[in-house]
């Protein structure tokens, strides 16, 4: 077991790396009285195609598996259900996919190691029959057409379709009704054993727990240690181009007031050290405040002009892929996208803007690492993007120059965009 | 954790010392009557007064203030509880070792400018600010539709009473936004701040005597002032055969939404028994609802139910196929009147009271939550936290039953699911 801290922030961290390959991050903090735990696999919807270890043959399968074989795991053979048997300590099941992970969240603040114990066990110990695998259809069905029934998600199906040609985050993490109905046990089973081998898996602790006697209980865990790891996976990567698939489109949306649009500037990332990689990250998300965020005369000059209601700058990245996100809402979204163009080309940056920025910045650290949730989002945004977690993050963001962040802007080829918009329907 | 509250003639000052954080957070609360008229212009002033001041005059000069202040975070909310109308205003800091000495005095000060010096020269709200302000105001009335859940839940209560006050909607109204002028808002401005009834919290590692010196040099507020309504909502006597709505749209998925009256509830029953008949029957992913409804018969993706103490009512929500509706009424039925005869088991009584309690535990985690029980206590007089927790742990099954049967489904709103 490792010892470490985030510095400046008062955090130390526990890390452990089990025979079978698991990895173990745990966060004592000693003045909370709940704890969260996510045990996650870095298996989402992007990844539908790889060799498979039941047979170590290609396999494609449908779309939304990550996401129905979530569902599935509260499924167990003794008929227990999960949220019952954490219901009995006041504890709360819960878990999400997206297209990079699939994760099993427990939050409590009693009966920590019977939790652990509960929780390793049932995602360890899969369940499939033909039965209950069709029953969970109707449920899932349901759970997107309840998405598609929201303007921000249908907007944002769209602008996926138009930035990646080939990439499965064209596609809804939950799938499409028609290839969720073709799921069956078989593909579940196919896609448990390659990708929930411990190996692949993550177990990251928050709260207020004792430190030796959480890692004894995961260690002693029979169902876990049972588990065959250490198998090398492959996955069939898309040969995703650097180009978006389509530059503009424009749709119309039902019930919306005001049209909305995502703007989307695709880029490659190179290969980066972690520390490196961070600091990209963190340039990019100057860039992003300065150019667009609150204290930005942009902002202000576009809403005195009643050019938008809403903006929003983000940066997402999967893979090797970096996208620079702006959401936003205004009556002439057109002319939005030309100022907002005209806002990055001819942006000046000072040496006095990043340091102003830097300060916000760490402060903001100090905010994220308050609350159990977000330090465990901090914790896992990390692991999920680069497999290590950064301890000298203050540090790194006080050595961010002017230049690092003049960098990142040279990366981004605003030629190569994609441009969103839904318009109120008739 | 210490609570101390001084009362300082116009308002109250309540200061929460505890060490658990490395922010202190700050919240201060106007409190009125909610009148139908006023919401919009309480939205519209909130949003002002938190967007420029008389000294911060630009949106720029005013965020940059906040990053002088160590990214400091301030957030207008406006909300209806029960008969009141709250704009709260509330502001984190960090603590002085990862900022500054005397962060929170200076925050203060930002406050204090907030408050008392809006935008306004001779009489009239700063231009500029009142256009951005009528703008964003205008396009958070105007998405009000298109959210289908949401839509679905304010066309139910508009028709269980449309002149109750939990019809009225919190978003604002198009002609009462046209109404507002630059001179109104001033005036409007002036009664929020000699009328209201206000609340301010701290909650942080704070000391007491520095800070009560501190609040009470730059609060200066004026006259005395008396809560003059009943914070509760007169109670509804339920239809006597459910009203039914349906209204089509063209969704994916039927957004169902059911109002019930709760009738004659005591304050225990009110304040200890709702919460553990509310968790047993569509308060967890452990309720009836979901494992009889969504587990047993796959009927949706989510059903759940919440209990609305101030307004006497418990709400009821879910996503279904349109079709499917008369089964889905027959199902919820059910749960109900197995609620009322007491078909649900001692363990299930007692996880619900394992969950709640774990609730009221975790409040002491969250600065936000910790204000909000404190002003329950202060202003609808509920128990203390370990009262809560004692009284909790005593319901019995029998008192739920008795809870059940004054609870009645009163109207349900069927919207869309009309796609093909």
């Amino acid at each position: 077991m490792i010892k470490k801290e985030l510095k400046g922030l008062d955090i130390k961290v526990y890390e452990e790396q089990l025979d079978n390959g698991l990895k173990i991050f745990l966060v004592p903090l000693k003045n909370r009285k709940n704890y969260q735990i996510n045990y996650f696999t870095k298996y989402g919807a992007a990844i539908n195609e790889f060799i498979s270890l039941d047979d170590n043959k290609k396999v494609k399968v449908p779309y939304g598996v990550a996401h129905f074989l979530e569902h599935k795991m509260f499924e167990q053979e003794s008929g227990e259900d999960p949220f019952s048997y954490f219901a009995k300590f006041g504890s709360d099941a819960n878990a999400y996919t997206s297209y990079r992970v699939t994760a099993y969240i427990v939050e409590g603040s009693s009966e920590i190691e019977k939790n652990i114990t509960y929780l390793l066990d049932y995602v360890n110990s899969p369940y499939f029959t033909d039965e209950n695998v069709e029953k969970e259809k109707g449920i899932i069905i349901e759970e997107i057409n309840m998405y598609k029934d929201e303007p921000e998600g249908k907007l944002y199906d769209e602008s996926n379709k138009a930035v990646f040609q080939k990439h499965p985050c064209r596609v809804d993490v939950g799938g499409t009704p028609k290839s969720v109905r073709s799921i069956t046990k078989e593909v579940l089973y196919k896609c448990y054993n390659t990708f929930y081998q411990p190996s692949n898996m993550y177990f990251v602790l928050v709260g207020n727990f004792d430190v030796k006697s959480v890692l004894k209980t995961i260690k002693n865990n029979k169902k876990l240690n049972n588990r065959e790891s250490n198998m090398p996976i492959t996955t069939i990567k898309v040969n995703e181009p650097k180009e978006v698939n389509t530059r503009s489109k424009e749709l119309n949306i039902k019930n919306i007031a005001i049209p909305k649009s995502i703007l989307t500037f695709k880029t490659l990332l190179k290969s980066m050290s972690g520390e490196e990689r961070f600091k990209y990250k963190m340039s990019v998300d100057i860039l992003l405040y300065l150019l667009f965020g609150t204290s930005s005369p942009f902002r202000e000059d576009m809403l005195n002009k009643n050019l938008m209601t809403f903006l929003y700058s983000s940066k997402s990245i999967i893979d090797d892929i970096m996208l620079i996100e702006l959401t936003s809402e205004s009556k002439d979204p057109k002319k939005l996208f030309k100022e907002c163009m005209k806002r990055i080309k001819n942006i000046e940056i000072t040496k006095e803007d990043i340091e102003r920025v830097k300060k916000v910045k760490i402060a903001n650290e100090v905010y994220a690492t308050d609350k159990v949730s977000m330090i465990m989002g901090m914790i896992n945004s990390y692991l999920v993007d680069q497999d290590e977690v950064i301890y000298n993050r203050i540090d790194l963001i006080k050595s961010i120059t002017l230049e690092d962040v003049l960098n990142v802007k040279k990366d981004i080829d605003l030629d190569n965009y994609s441009f969103v918009i839904g318009y109120p329907k008739e | 954790m210490k609570y101390k509250k001084i009362n300082f003639g116009p308002y109250n000052l309540h200061m929460i010392k505890t060490n658990r954080f490395k922010i202190t957070t700050i919240e201060l609360i106007f409190c009125n009557e909610v009148k139908k008229e006023e919401i919009t212009i309480t939205n519209f002033l909130a949003s002002a007064m938190c967007y420029t001041t008389k000294k911060y005059n630009t949106k720029i000069e005013f965020a940059k203030k906040l990053e002088e202040l160590y990214a400091a975070k301030v957030f207008p909310t406006c909300y209806r509880l029960g008969n009141a109308y709250n704009f709260d205003i509330n502001m984190s800091l960090l603590n002085d070792k990862y900022s500054e000495k005397n962060l929170l005095e200076k925050g203060l000060d930002f406050l204090k400018e907030i408050v008392f010096n809006p935008n306004i020269i001779d009489n009239c709200y700063d231009e500029k600010t009142f256009k951005v302000i009528k703008n964003e105001e205008k396009s958070q009335i105007e998405r009000v539709k298109e959210d289908p859940r949401r839509y679905s839940l304010l066309k139910l209560l508009e028709n269980v009473n449309k002149d109750e006050k939990y019809a009225y909607i919190a978003d604002g109204y198009i002609e009462d936004l046209e109404k507002i002028t630059r001179e109104n808002l001033c005036d409007f401005h002036k009664k929020l701040i000699n009328e209201s009834i206000i609340d301010i919290f701290i909650v942080g590692d704070i000391d007491f005597r520095k800070v009560q010196k501190i609040v009470k040099e730059k609060f200066n507020f004026i006259g005395n002032r008396e809560v003059n309504f009943d914070p509760f909502i007169k109670e509804k006597k339920h239809n006597k055969k459910i009203n039914e709505l349906y209204e089509k749209d063209n969704t994916n998925q039927a957004k169902l939404s059911i109002a019930c009256t709760m009738e004659n509830l005591t304050k225990y029953e009110r304040f200890s028994v709702l919460n553990l008949y509310n968790l047993i029957l569509g308060g967890t992913a452990d309720s009836k609802f979901f494992k009889n409804i969504r587990e047993k018969y796959s009927l949706c993706y989510y059903v759940s139910s919440v209990g609305n103490k101030l307004d006497n009512l418990l709400l009821i929500t879910s996503g279904i196929t349109k079709e499917n509706y008369k089964k889905m009424m027959t199902l919820i039925k059910k749960e109900m009147d197995d609620m009322r005869k007491g078909n649900f088991t001692e363990e299930e009584l007692e996880k619900a009271k394992k969950y709640y309690l774990t609730i009221l535990e975790e409040i002491d985690d969250k600065p936000n939550q910790i204000i909000a029980s404190f002003y329950a206590m202060d202003k609808i007089n509920t128990d203390s936290i370990e009262e809560r927790k004692k009284k909790t742990a005593k319901v019995t099954k029998e008192e739920i039953m008795a809870l059940a049967n004054k609870i009645h489904l009163d109207t349900s709103f069927l919207l869309g699911g009309d796609k093909k």
